[in-house]
């Protein structure tokens, strides 16, 4: 089965021309039109493919959807890896006023002396 | 000084009677308008009796109670004050802190509180007033530990979706809105992203942190619906929300292949349920908001199927759609959802009335040419939508579409219409579940116009409804009036005549063409009136009885009340009262103009001829008058008799068709 044109490319499918660019200039250098014709051939055709936004969106839409790969790049990406870091600070945040809540609650029923029994000094 | 010496002597007796019945509520009200000198003769026995007040308030848990007792003490606090015992002062103030609803109560009356507790007990003193200066939400190190306060235990786990609220600072900034979203979705997961962004930080935020926030949320929920470990339409919900906020976001370049994969995602985990259709509309209604994504969404949207339950909504997204881009086939989908909906509505529980916005919708389509010429080169399209329109087409909607578009239907689908009206009429009226009576009208009128089109007859004319010839039957009597010369006036009435699709509308155009047009037309038109009501005895007897009212040349009613009188007798039946009053009255007229006359006398021989006496002078014509009745027959050829019956202007004021 002929492969399509962002597989060519070896990037998922999108409808930005510019990543389109990118991957067909870092793929270029491994088929060189000298040395590998039919190599280029079938990158340039990819490439013209995906150069006008219709293509590129029916091209889109038609290609196979691999969710897990698709759950494993996004995933992978920074975004991620920035919310897991930023996870700390929010549980702690959810902690304090989890905390404060619980404070109110426990405190508004007992009467003055109720309290100072309850909390050490 | 006038006023407050008004004033005290009000409030003294406020006071008392407040005292007088224990109302401690009003007796602090009218407490803080007394003068001063006045308070501290009241505070000794206001004071205990207050205290007493709040301490037993505090047992019973009467929040509110406390609430507007601190609202009233936090401005006179002497009464709180116990002579000597700060200890006692603070035990009175401790539950008015804790009820008070707001931090800016509580900060006054925590002074009080505070005098004593910070020296026997200051850690609680220091973890009350932090709980007062930062509005309840003081840093956990500050709070003490309480029993079942774990420093380390996590967060209560908390239901999901839109009972979750969480309080979380709204970011003030885009860079972090970024990873505030991205914070939320790795503690608390997608649903936490929804609510607390859709319903806590958009509403208050700017619009460039919103853009961004709508953007994480299309980030996220494309990343939730990707999730393996969630199935059908559980992967379909973020999709929902992520569309919806997609279609928002004014950074339609930054989300377009978060929102491609947004469709395909839905394309593929489409199972037609209900959630898994709304993300797939939604999704397509985001691209639509992309004029990069247009077309395809339109093309998508407009090639969809059916859910297996379709509901209200979902016809009402495809309308939301055609608004964003006016792509008319979204009409057709609507539609043939609409008549699912509908049928399945009927065998439920009954009729579903057409929503005002889809009957709006269907006006503007009727009377969108560029439509219907794309749906003439497909004649089997052509056929169903046409249908489809007559389905719920209002009256406008048809005559919209008949002034307009009838012309580029193809003869394929006019002769599929008229088919269709065939099979109809011998179907009973309830088996479809549609409202068949205005759909059987409006496929006759159709019919009605494909019969005039192919004879040709009125190719040029404008068609109006029976409706509209009522409403317009002043302007054509005008339009008569105005008339420049007997054609166009005949012109008029037979536009009037033809469209009129009723006996009394029919016996108006006569009477018209007898008061406006040639003899010979009026003959001619209404010739063509008894061949057209023939077979019809109630029509008959109607237009007979329209045409008794106005001035109709006789012979005309004459051959009328004939017509009348054979077809009763040809087409027997039972007959309403008015018709057969109308008949009693054309058999008295035809016996009236049909009596045999009586024999004449044998001719006198003539007798020769007299010579003639010399002429008498002419008499005035106002004389002549006066002097004579005229007779009916005198205004019109000598052939033509008129019945009068009623005087011309009364004719007006008939309204109903019989």
């Amino acid at each position: 089965m002929a492969e399509g044109p962002f597989a060519v490319l070896g990037i998922a499918p999108t409808l930005d021309l510019g990543a389109v660019k990118r991957a067909y200039f870092a793929a270029l250098p491994r088929h060189p039109p000298h040395a590998d014709p039919a190599g280029f051939a079938r990158l340039r055709g990819a490439y013209d493919a995906l150069q006008s936004p219709t293509a590129r969106a029916s091209l889109t839409l038609s290609a196979p959807l691999d969710l897990a790969a698709l759950w494993a790049a996004r995933a992978a990406e920074a975004e991620l890896a920035e919310a897991r870091a930023a996870r700390v600070t929010s549980v702690e945040l959810l902690r304090a006023q989890e905390r404060a809540e619980r404070f109110t609650d426990v405190l508004r029923a007992l009467t003055l002396d109720e309290a100072v029994t309850l909390v050490p000094r | 000084m006038a006023r407050k010496a008004k004033t005290a002597p009000s409030a003294r007796a406020a006071y008392e009677a407040a005292m007088a019945r224990r109302d401690v509520t009003a007796a602090l009200g009218a407490y803080a308008r007394l003068p001063p000198d006045e308070k501290q003769v009241a505070a000794p026995t206001l004071g205990p009796i207050v205290r007493s007040t709040v301490t037993d308030a505090h047992r019973k848990k009467k929040w509110e109670h406390l609430r507007v007792l601190a609202a009233e003490v936090q401005g006179a606090p002497d009464l709180l004050t116990v002579p000597g015992s700060p200890e006692g002062t603070a035990r009175a103030a401790w539950p008015l802190l804790w009820a008070a609803g707001s931090f800016d109560v509580a900060a006054r009356l925590a002074p009080l509180v505070s005098a004593w507790l910070g020296g026997a007990h200051p850690r609680l003193a220091r973890a009350v007033e932090a709980w007062v200066k930062s509005s309840g939400a003081p840093e956990a190190s500050l709070l003490p530990d309480l029993p079942g306060l774990d420093s380390h235990a996590p967060p209560k786990p908390r239901p999901p979706g839109k009972g979750l609220r969480v309080k979380v600072p709204l970011p003030a900034t885009p860079a972090e809105a970024k990873g505030a979203v991205a914070a939320l979705y790795a503690s608390l997961g997608w649903e936490a992203v929804w609510d607390v962004v859709g319903f806590q930080w958009l509403p208050g935020c700017g619009a460039a942190v919103a853009d961004v926030l709508r953007c994480e949320v299309v980030r996220w929920g494309v990343h939730a619906a990707l999730d393996p470990s969630r199935g059908g339409d559980d992967r379909s919900q973020p999709l929902v929300y992520a569309a919806t906020c997609a279609l928002r976001a004014t950074s339609k370049a930054a989300i377009r292949d978060d929102v491609m994969l947004m469709i395909r995602l839905a394309l593929a985990a489409r199972t037609s349920g209900r959630v898994a259709t709304e993300a797939l509309q939604r999704a397509l209604l985001a691209a639509a908001s992309d004029p990069a994504l247009r077309a395809i969404a339109d093309d998508l949207a407009a090639g969809l199927a059916p859910p297996e339950k379709v509901s209200a909504a979902d016809v009402e997204l495809l309308h939301e759609h055609w608004t964003l881009t006016r792509d008319a086939r979204l009409w057709s989908v609507a539609i043939d959802w609409w008549r699912i909906l509908r049928q399945a509505a009927h065998a439920a529980y009954g009729l579903l009335d057409v929503p005002p916005w889809l009957l709006s919708w269907t006006r503007e389509i009727a009377g969108d040419t560029d439509y219907w010429r794309q749906q003439a080169k497909d004649s089997q399209r052509c056929e169903s939508t046409l249908l489809a329109l007559l389905s719920l087409g209002t009256e406008e909607a048809v005559d919209r579409f008949i002034a307009r578009c009838w012309d580029l239907v193809d003869d394929r689908a006019k002769r599929r219409v008229a088919e269709h009206e065939a099979d109809l009429l011998t179907e009973e009226p309830e088996d479809d579940g549609f409202a068949e009576d205005s759909f059987m009208s409006f496929l006759n009128r159709l019919t009605g116009r494909a019969r005039e089109m192919s004879s040709g007859s009125f190719a040029r004319r404008k068609r109006l409804s029976p409706k509209l010839l009522s409403r317009h039957e002043r302007l054509l009597l005008a339009e008569v009036d105005a008339s420049d010369n007997a054609a166009e006036a005949r012109d008029v009435i037979e536009r009037f005549y033809r469209g009129g699709g009723t006996p009394r509308i029919a016996a108006e155009a006569v009477a018209i063409a007898a008061r406006d047009a040639s003899n010979a037309y009026t003959h001619l038109i209404g010739s063509d009136l008894v061949v057209r009501f023939a077979r019809d005895v109630d029509g008959l007897a109607v237009a007979f009885t329209g045409l008794l009212t106005y001035n109709v040349p006789t012979p005309l009613v004459l051959r009328f009340a004939k017509t009348l009188l054979q077809a009763d007798e040809v087409l027997p039946g039972p007959r309403s009262t008015k018709t057969a009053a109308a008949i009693t009255s054309a058999g008295s007229l035809v016996a009236q103009h049909t009596k045999p006359r009586a024999p004449k006398a044998p001719k006198a021989p003539k007798a020769p001829k007299a010579p003639k006496a010399p002429k008498a002078p002419k008499a005035p014509k106002a004389k002549r008058a006066a002097a004579a009745p005229a007779r009916p027959s005198e205004a019109l050829p000598p052939d033509e008799p008129v019945v009068r019956t009623q005087q011309p202007h009364a004719r007006r004021r008939g309204g109903s068709d019989g």
